[in-house]
C-alpha cells in the first residue's frame, strides 16, 4: 500500500491558466474554461447543503449549518480527512466467519457420510446467507451513521466500479472482505486499489480467474481489467488483452487470501501495450496506468458521480492531470472537485437524480432516523434497482436517469410510508418492506425487525421547532420543503401542499406531508 | 364478451372535474402505440394487436421428463427411477409423448395449437444457471454482458423516443433482462395492487398536481431533468390506472386453477392478469411470467410431476379463457428453460443440469406438432444432449412472422427460419 502523497494546494493553479489564455486571446475566441476556484464568499448555505448532498448522503439542517460555518477550505478539508474513530457498532466484520468455501471443511466434509454431509451443506448455505444480508444491512447502516460520509461515498463508488456481486462470488465473507478492502482505499489510491483488487478474493471468483491457466487461459478478467476499470473501449487491442490474460494466469486464492500458483503461471515473453516482457499482472497494472488514458478514464467517472453527466474533454483532461500529477491519490482530485466553481454550477445543482441508496439514506438522515442494521433497506433499494453487494452485472449501475422508470417510481415514492407510521408494520404480501421474495440471496425467513419508528411528537419538533403550535400551513410547508427539497417547487405546487395540510387530519397531516413531499419529482434530484 | 377499445382509462365524470383543473387528462400523456406499419402506411395493421407471452421455466426444466421419448431403450436404462413408464406417457408419436401430468396441454396438442422445437440450445452452452439464463435473455453471450435483452431491442426498433409504458409488462419482483433495451423498459410488478401510488384521498390532489407533466416538455433531443421525471411519473400513473381497470372486477371465462401463493404457484393467478390486461386490450405487447422450481437434482419425480400439473392446469386455463373471448389468435405464448438436464440420473434421484430441451409455443397462428429433431439419447456430449435447433432460429422466427418486427437487426444476424406459424411468411416492411 503506498503512502499518501501530501496534496498540494491551490494557489498556482489560476497562473497555468491565465498565461496561456492571454497568449490566445488574440487569435481565438476563449476555450471553455477548466475547473477554476470557486471564490469563498461564493460558499453560501445553499452551496454547503450541496455539498453535503454530493459528498455525503444529505443531512438535517444542522450538519449543513456545521458546515457552512466551516467556510469551503474547511467544509471540504473535514470532509476528506475526518479525523476520530468510528463508532465501534457500524461494522462488526471481524465477528463473521469463512464460509463454505473454505478448504479445511472440504477435507472434513469427506469423512462424513452422504446424510450428515448434505445437511452439514444446508446449514453452511444458511449462514452464507443470513451473514450475506447481515453485511448488507450493516453496510447500509454504516452509510446513514457513519461520520464520514465521503468515505462510505466513496466506498459505494468503488463497489459499483469494481463491480462484484455475491451472485457470481457466493462467499459472504470474501465480498466482507472486498467491501474493507474498497473502503480502505475510497480516499487512497487508485492505482494501489487496482493492485489490491486484482488479488481480492471475490474478485478473482466473480471474473472466473481462478481457472485462467497458463494451458488454460481465460480472459474474462484481463477484458473488464481494461475496459471497465482502467482505460475504457479503444485504448487496447485483443491480443493485449491475450496477453494480460497471461500475465494473470495462476492469480487465484485459497481461503481468504491471494495465491499464486505457479505451476500454472505463464512466465514466458508478452508483448502488451507496446511493451515487451516476461510480465506478471502487477505489472501489466503498472503499464496501464502509465497510459494517459488510465487518468482520463477514472476522472471522468469521478466527474459524474458528483458533480454532472457532461464534462467538456477540458475538464476531464485537468482533473486527470491533477491525478497523474499525484500518482493517482484520490483526495487532490476530489479537493479539487469540492473547490471548483463546476462543481457549484447550475449546471450541477439539483440536477442529479439520487441513487436508490442515495435517496433512502438521504431520507433517513434528513429525519435524523436510525435504519438499524436488518437488511431491510437494502432491499427496498434493490427494489428500486440498486442492490448493493449485488450489482446486475461487473459493469456496475448506470446511475442517471436509468434508475427511473415507471417500474422503479412508484417504489421511490411509496417506500418511506411505513417509516412514517402510514402503513401497517408488515406491509401487505410483497408490497411491503416485510414481504417475502425480495431481491437475490435468499428470503428472509425470520420475522422482520421493527422498522425505525418515526414518533410523531418528537418528528414535529424536529422539523417545525420547538414553536410548531402557532405555526400556520405555510410555515409548516416552508420548513418541511425547505429541509427535504435541493430544487425549488412551483408556486402552484406549493399552493396545493399548503391547501392539503390545511385540510388534513392533524394526527397525520404532518406526515402525509412529508410524504407528499417524498412523492414528487422534485425530491428525486439532490 | 368484448371489452370496448380503450384509448386511454375511462374517466369517470367526477374524476374528470379534478382533472380539469389541471386542464389535461393523465390519460393523454403518454402516445397510443402506434406500429412502425402504421406509422408508415397510417392504417392500423393486424400486427400491431399480437401479444407474445413468454413464459420461463426458472431452474432448467428436465425436457426428457416433459417430452418423453419413452419407446427408446436408453432412456430407460438411463432413468431407472425418474422414468415415466410408456401406458402413462400421453402419446405423440411411436418415439415421443406427453408427461402424464399435462393433459390438458395434450388436449391442445391434438387441436393443432401446440408446436414443439426439441432440442434447443445454444453453441458452447454453460451449466450455470445465471450465464445461461443471460445468455437466452440477451440471444446473445455478448448482450449478456452489455444489459439488454432481445425483447428489449424488439421493441426498441419499433419505437421513437416516446414509448408507451405498457408495451412491455412483466408480471414478478425482478425485472428480466429480456425485456430491457435502451429505451424500453419493462413494467414490472407482482400484483396490481403493488403498482400504484400509495397514499390518503385527501393527498392525491396535491400528489396529483406535483406529478402532472411539464406544459412545455418536449418528447425528443435533451428534456430537463425536471421534465423527464414529471414525464416518467405522468406515464406511470397512467399507465397503473389502465392496469388496475383492466384487472379488477376482470371476469374470465374459463375458471383458472389460482394455486397456493405462499408455496410459489402464482401461475394461474398471474396468467390470468395477463388475460385480463389482453382482454382490455391495453397495448401490451410482451408479457412475461415464470414458474420456478425446476432445479430437480434431487427427488426429481415428485417435483416435477407436481410442476407439469401446475403448467398444464394453468396455461390450458389460459388458453381456454383466451379462445371463448376470440382472444387466441392475437396471442402466442412461447415457453423455454435456461438449460435440459443430463440424461443418466445422479445419485440422489434426481438430475443435473444439461444442455439440450425443448420450446413450447401455444396459442393462435401456431403451426402444431414436433418441429426439429429429437437429440439422440445415445449420441451424446459430454453426457448431454446434443443441440438439435438453435434457439436464436425459434426467436428469429417469432419475431418475423408473429411480431412483424425485423429479427436481423435484433438478433444480430440472419439465424434463419422455422415453419412455426401458420400464416405466411410475413415481411410487413
Amino acid at each position: 500500500m503506498t503512502t499518501a502523497t501530501p496534496h498540494r494546494r491551490l494557489p498556482l493553479l489560476p497562473l497555468f491558466l491565465t498565461i496561456p489564455t492571454l497568449l490566445a486571446a488574440a487569435e481565438e475566441p476563449p476555450e471553455p474554461a477548466a475547473l477554476t476556484p470557486l471564490a469563498p464568499a461564493a460558499f453560501d448555505r445553499a452551496a454547503a447543503a450541496h455539498l453535503l448532498s454530493r459528498a455525503g448522503f444529505s443531512g438535517p439542517p444542522r450538519e449543513i449549518d456545521q458546515l457552512y460555518a466551516l467556510g469551503l477550505e474547511k467544509a471540504v478539508e473535514s470532509l476528506l480527512e475526518p479525523g476520530g474513530p468510528l463508532p465501534a457498532e457500524a461494522f462488526e466484520g471481524d465477528t463473521l466467519e469463512l464460509a463454505m468455501t473454505d478448504r479445511v471443511d472440504r477435507r472434513a466434509l469427506r469423512t462424513l457420510d452422504r446424510e450428515e454431509r448434505q445437511k452439514l451443506m444446508r446449514r453452511m448455505r444458511q449462514k452464507n446467507r443470513k451473514q450475506f444480508q447481515a453485511l448488507r444491512g450493516r453496510w447500509f447502516r454504516r452509510m446513514v451513521v457513519t461520520p464520514r460520509p465521503l468515505e462510505e461515498k466513496m466506498t459505494l463508488f468503488w463497489h459499483g466500479h469494481f463491480a462484484t456481486s455475491q451472485r457470481g462470488v457466493g462467499n459472504s465473507y470474501h465480498m466482507y472482505l472486498q467491501n474493507r478492502t474498497l473502503r480502505a482505499y475510497a480516499l487512497g489510491n487508485f492505482k494501489g486499489l487496482t493492485h489490491a483488487i486484482s488479488k481480492d478474493p471475490a474478485m478473482l471468483k466473480y471474473l472466473n480467474n481462478q481457472q485462467n491457466r497458463r494451458l488454460h487461459p481465460n480472459e474474462n478478467f484481463a477484458r473488464e481489467l481494461m475496459e471497465l476499470f482502467t482505460l475504457g473501449v479503444g485504448h487496447y487491442t485483443e491480443d493485449d488483452i491475450k496477453e494480460a490474460a497471461r500475465a494473470f494466469t495462476g492469480w487465484t486464492f485459497r481461503g481468504k487470501e491471494f495465491f499464486f500458483r505457479h505451476r500454472v503461471h505463464d512466465y514466458g515473453e508478452k508483448k502488451f501495450l507496446g511493451h515487451t516482457g516476461d510480465f506478471n499482472g502487477e505489472d501489466v497494472i503498472d503499464i496501464i496506468f502509465a497510459q494517459p488514458a488510465a487518468s482520463r478514464f477514472i476522472a471522468r467517472k469521478v466527474f459524474v458521480y458528483f458533480v454532472h453527466e457532461d464534462p467538456s474533454a477540458k475538464i476531464v483532461e485537468h482533473l486527470a492531470e491533477i491525478l497523474r500529477s499525484h500518482d493517482f491519490e484520490i483526495r487532490p482530485l476530489l479537493e479539487r472537485l469540492f473547490m471548483s466553481a463546476e462543481f457549484y454550477s447550475a449546471t450541477a445543482r439539483g440536477t442529479q437524480i439520487k441513487s436508490p441508496v442515495r435517496l433512502v439514506a438521504g431520507t433517513l438522515r434528513t429525519l435524523e432516523m436510525d435504519p438499524g442494521s436488518a437488511p431491510v433497506f437494502a432491499f427496498i433499494c434493490g427494489r428500486m434497482g440498486q442492490d448493493i453487494l449485488l450489482p446486475p452485472s461487473v459493469k456496475g449501475w448506470d446511475g442517471g436517469r436509468s434508475w427511473i422508470s415507471t417500474s422503479t417510481i412508484f417504489h421511490r415514492y411509496n417506500f418511506a410510508r411505513p417509516i412514517l407510521g402510514l402503513e401497517a408494520r408488515r406491509g401487505p404480501g410483497e408490497g411491503g418492506p416485510a414481504g417475502r421474495n425480495l431481491g437475490e440471496g435468499g428470503k428472509i425467513t425470520d420475522a422482520l425487525p421493527a422498522l425505525p419508528q418515526w414518533d410523531t411528537e418528537s418528528g414535529r419538533e424536529l422539523l417545525l421547532g420547538a414553536d410548531s403550535a402557532e405555526l400556520d400551513p405555510a410555515d409548516v410547508v416552508d420548513r418541511v420543503v425547505r429541509r427535504l427539497l435541493l430544487v425549488e417547487v412551483s408556486a402552484e405546487a406549493r399552493r396545493q401542499l399548503i391547501d392539503f395540510y390545511t385540510l388534513a387530519r392533524p394526527e397525520t397531516r404532518l406526515e402525509e406531508l412529508i410524504h407528499l413531499v417524498i412523492s414528487s419529482p422534485e425530491y428525486q434530484l439532490g | 364478451m368484448q371489452t370496448p377499445i380503450l384509448k386511454g382509462p375511462t374517466v369517470r365524470r367526477r374524476d374528470f372535474l379534478r382533472l380539469g383543473a389541471l386542464g389535461v387528462s393523465v390519460a393523454s400523456t403518454y402516445p397510443a402505440f402506434v406500429g412502425k406499419t402504421a406509422a408508415a402506411t397510417g392504417e392500423a395493421n393486424p400486427l400491431d394487436d399480437r401479444v407474445l407471452v413468454v413464459l420461463q421455466l426458472s431452474g432448467g426444466n428436465d425436457g426428457l421428463s416433459t417430452v418423453v421419448p419413452y419407446s427408446d431403450p436408453a432412456y430407460g436404462r438411463a432413468r431407472e427411477i425418474n422414468r415415466l413408464r410408456e401406458e402413462s406417457v400421453l402419446n405423440i408419436d411411436e418415439r415421443v409423448g406427453l408427461h402424464p401430468n399435462l393433459a390438458e396441454l395434450k388436449e391442445i396438442y391434438d387441436e393443432g395449437r401446440m408446436a414443439i422445437v426439441q432440442g434447443t440450445s445454444y453453441p458452447n452452452p454453460t451449466r450455470s444457471h445465471f450465464e445461461s439464463m443471460d445468455i437466452w435473455h440477451a440471444a446473445d453471450r455478448i448482450g449478456a454482458r452489455r444489459g439488454s435483452g432481445w425483447l428489449g431491442r424488439a421493441i426498441d426498433s419499433t419505437c421513437g423516443n416516446r414509448m408507451n409504458p405498457l408495451l412491455s409488462v412483466c408480471l414478478g419482483s425482478e425485472v428480466p433482462l429480456a425485456l430491457e433495451g435502451e429505451r424500453s423498459k419493462p413494467l414490472t410488478f407482482q400484483r396490481p395492487g403493488s403498482y400504484q401510488w400509495r397514499g390518503s384521498r385527501q393527498q392525491r390532489d396535491a400528489f396529483l398536481r406535483l406529478n402532472s407533466p411539464s406544459p412545455e416538455s418536449k418528447t425528443s433531443g435533451s428534456i430537463r431533468q425536471i421534465d423527464f421525471l414529471r414525464q416518467v411519473a405522468a406515464d406511470a400513473n397512467a399507465s397503473s390506472q389502465d392496469i388496475r381497470k383492466a384487472t379488477q372486477g376482470y371476469r374470465p371465462v374459463a375458471p383458472y386453477p389460482m394455486g397456493n401463493r405462499s408455496r410459489g404457484n402464482r401461475l394461474g393467478a398471474e396468467l390470468r392478469l395477463v388475460a385480463a390486461m389482453i382482454a382490455a386490450r391495453l397495448p401490451t405487447r410482451v408479457f412475461y411470467v415464470s414458474l420456478g422450481g425446476f432445479d430437480t437434482h434431487a427427488n426429481q419425480r415428485g417435483r416435477h410431476d407436481n410442476l407439469m400439473t401446475i403448467l398444464s392446469k394453468g396455461l390450458a386455463a389460459f388458453l381456454e379463457d383466451l379462445k371463448a373471448q376470440s382472444l387466441l389468435d392475437r396471442v402466442v405464448v412461447l415457453a423455454f428453460s435456461e438449460f435440459g438436464r443430463r440424461v443418466k440420473e445422479n445419485a440422489s434421484r434426481g438430475t443435473d443440469h444439461g444442455v439440450a430441451g425443448p420450446m413450447l409455443l401455444f396459442g393462435g397462428g401456431v403451426r402444431g406438432g414436433l418441429h426439429g429433431a429429437h437429440p439422440s439419447l445415445t449420441d451424446l456430449v459430454n453426457g448431454d444432449l446434443a443441440m438439435t435447433s438453435d434457439f436464436r432460429q425459434v426467436y428469429a422466427t417469432v419475431l418475423d412472422d408473429w411480431l412483424g418486427i425485423s429479427s436481423g437487426e435484433v438478433l444480430g444476424k440472419d439465424w434463419g427460419w422455422l415453419p412455426l406459424f401458420q400464416t405466411e411468411r410475413l415481411r410487413a416492411f
